[in-house]
């Protein structure tokens, strides 16, 4: 979190006399079902850090259905991510477009990158690397819906993890599941240079494996028993990295706080994962009449309550330390 | 039964009787690849004597079903080809080399298939026998001695197991299974040795199975100890550990003993009108099929009737609305009144699924049994409080 931010422009400062450069903090919006509500949170969350009179970049990187645009009032976004991949255009700064919002750029997304290739692990990092080059302080992303590792990269990659979920059954199953994809796909990553534990990455990744690993603590201890406990170790600080943040969605009455402490519990119990309560956003009709009407969620302002619980959760993101 | 399968069990249950021409350009144009449609064509030319024709249709349903990997339907229809007239050495040396080109990994009959030499598959051939059963059709009965194996071509039949109850004069059945297209029955290896079938089998659907007896098999056996050794290995797959026999139907996919409510119709044999309608509990689910314990109210006896029956099932997850549909088919049943419990377990087949539903029930089942049990009991109590 950028606790410090002037000490931040300052070194970023550019020696040839550019305008100053930030930082920016990334954060990812994901979560395993679609329907959450990940690409709303994530409109509301880039527009309220922008009206806080923070910087900030909203990217759709929902690669194979791209819509935020549609959600800013914007109908056919003259430039998107896709010109970035395709090389139409050198930049990334070149393909985000100011929206009505002051404060407030969009890159919009493009099915064209699915279409073209699916972008591998290096060309992920390559559009991490300019996000963060982006002269802005906040970039919010919208990732698509289920656990592909393409959505599981960008994940990992971002420095605050927010994880979506509604109040169902299915829903926390799901937000359950990516999470649990995205702790063995940054374990597996972490491994890849040591065959025997990857492949006991791999075995344990299936549920009802022969090993009879059932949780990240079991797959811990076999692998302080096999190559130390040094690397015990460093597998239990790798997870401890990832800490995501979990907001749940379309709530009433309490069930917010329910899904989130199922999550949180499960999570603890078999990833050795610190979940973290970030609050709730409550169900509002006006958010699903402004989509229906292509209506820019940001004109709801304050009328809505879920615009205005969205507040107190980029509030609270922005206090919550995931260090 | 989709509608390919019924157009062909037609053709099929009236082998040699063609449809109109007109009737008939719009079957073909309709499923221009389907290998039991162009077989069933054939066939009604041969025996019309339309020799010419049925020779280009063979081939046609050969080419395409070793691209399918389908070498048992592909060799039929070789063999059936070659009945018209003498094939050429280079022909020969091109459907040997296209069959040992199929994946030997895709199923054991197929390995089976792929790794005989170029004289071992011709002489293999040459032993082969087409045979058709109608639906209902008794095969073998449990106590005959067998002395043949059988390759199913296409089609379903029910393998009955049980035997007589003490105080009951009539055999009932205690467990259904299914054999299908690319499977084999028949336990005669060692050939020293008698074997009796512990099992009845009937026709479920029309079936063709490709027959070789086993004086036949025995005999090439002799001449090619190679194809002795595959067939051993063949023998062998059917055979767990123990030495027992292996169930039918491996499910492709791992299964998860998620308990999750279906509602299930059950549909007539070739056509679309409902059998019965019936509510049951998954015991275990995959993405490739499930068992499923029927609602106590369902007659315990209907297991002789409900095997190779399509269905339709709408997985009903928990404590929420979202409903999955599937398609498939009943691959076997087992009554559960030995076990003291009223009803009935079925094995279902689902049908290749859509990718979202499939995504859908992958994530459902992913989580794991623990967490799963752990999610939806947390959920249960904390969203009272």
């Amino acid at each position: 979190m950028n606790t410090n931010s002037s000490a931040k422009i300052s070194r970023l400062h550019e020696p040839n006399g550019k305008p100053q450069q930030y930082e920016p903090e990334i954060w990812a919006v994901g979560g395993g079902k679609g329907g959450a509500g990940k690409s709303v949170l994530s409109t509301l969350l880039a527009y309220w850090l922008a009206k806080m009179g923070k910087k900030t970049v909203l990217a759709d990187l929902d690669l194979g259905g791209a819509n935020i645009h549609t959600l800013l009032g914007i109908r056919n976004p003259q430039t998107s991510l896709g010109d970035f991949i395709a090389k139409r255009k050198p930049a990334l700064e070149e393909v985000s477009i100011n929206t009505q919002v002051e404060n407030l750029s969009l890159i919009s997304g493009t099915s064209e990158i699915l279409t073209s290739a699916n972008p591998v692990y290096a060309q992920k990092i390559k559009i991490i690397r300019n996000l963060r080059r982006l002269n802005a302080e906040y970039i919010v992303l919208d990732l698509g819906a289920g656990s592909s590792y393409n959505v599981l990269d960008f994940f990992l990659m971002a420095d605050k993890k927010i994880t979506v979920l509604s109040p169902q059954p299915t829903s926390i199953q799901n937000g359950y599941a990516f999470l649990r994809n995205a702790v063995y796909r940054k374990l597996s990553f972490a491994c890849k240079q040591h065959e025997f534990l990857n492949n006991l990455i791999d075995i344990a990744v299936d549920p009802q494996n022969q090993l009879k690993v059932r949780t990240i603590g079991e797959l811990l201890t076999v692998v302080a028993e096999s190559n130390g406990n040094g690397a015990r170790q460093k597998l239990k600080s790798i997870i401890e990295q990832i800490r995501p943040a979990i907001v749940t969605n379309m709530t009433s009455k309490n069930t917010g706080k329910a899904a989130s402490a199922v999550v949180q519990t499960v999570c603890q119990k078999y990833l050795l994962l610190d979940a973290v309560n970030i609050g709730s956003v409550g169900y509002d009709k006006l958010i699903a009449q402004a989509v229906s009407n292509m209506a820019p969620l940001t004109e709801l302002q304050q009328s809505s309550e879920a615009v205005l619980g969205t507040y107190d959760v980029a509030q609270n993101l922005l206090k919550t330390n995931f260090g | 039964m989709n509608l390919n399968d019924s157009i062909v069990s037609r053709f099929m249950e009236n082998s040699g009787i063609l449809p109109p021409p007109e009737e008939f350009g719009k079957i073909m144009e309709a499923f221009p690849e389907h290998v039991g449609l162009l077989m069933a064509f054939a066939d009604s030319l041969f025996a019309k004597r339309k020799f010419n024709a049925a020779a280009g249709i063979y081939a046609k349903a050969s080419r395409i079903s070793i691209k399918s990997g389908l070498v048992l339907q592909a060799i039929l229809a070789k063999q059936c080809e070659w009945k018209t007239s003498e094939p050429s050495q280079s022909e020969l040396e091109a459907f040997h080399a296209a069959i040992g080109g199929t994946a030997k990994n895709s199923n054991p009959l197929n390995a089976f298939f792929a790794q005989m030499a170029f004289s071992e598959i011709f002489a293999f051939m040459n032993k082969l026998k087409r045979l058709r059963l109608s639906s209902g059709e008794v095969f073998i009965n449990a106590g005959d001695e067998e002395n043949a194996i059988f390759f199913v071509v296409s089609g379903i039949l029910r393998r009955i197991t049980g035997g007589k109850m003490e105080g009951q004069t009539e055999f009932k059945s205690d467990m259904i299974s299914a054999i299908g297209a690319n499977d084999w029955f028949g336990d005669i290896y060692p050939f020293e040795k008698h074997f009796y079938s512990p099992y009845k089998l009937e026709a479920a659907t029309p079936v063709e199975v490709a027959e070789i007896e086993k004086s036949k098999l025995k005999n090439l056996c002799g001449q090619y100890p190679n194809i002795e050794l595959l067939f051993r290995n063949l023998s062998d797959c059917k055979k767990s550990s123990t030495g027992k026999k292996i169930l039918h139907t491996v499910r492709k996919a791992r299964r998860y003993q998620i308990p999750t409510s279906v509602d299930l119709k059950i549909f007539h044999l070739g056509d679309r009108k409902e059998l019965s309608s019936v509510k049951g509990i998954t015991k275990d689910l995959s993405t490739a099929g499930a068992c499923i314990s029927l609602d106590e109210n369902y007659l315990a006896g209907a297991v002789q009737v409900l095997v190779g029956r399509r269905i339709k099932a709408e997985l009903v997850l928990p404590g929420d609305n979202l409903r999955i549909t599937v398609l498939g088919t009943i691959v076997w049943a087992k009554n559960m009144l030995p076990t003291g419990k009223r009803g009935l377990e079925i094995g279902i087949e689902f049908d290749n699924l859509p990718s979202d539903t499939a995504e859908l029930l992958r994530n459902y089942c992913q989580a794991g049994n623990g967490e799963q049990q752990l999610i939806l009991s947390l959920w249960e109590s904390l969203r009272k409080q």
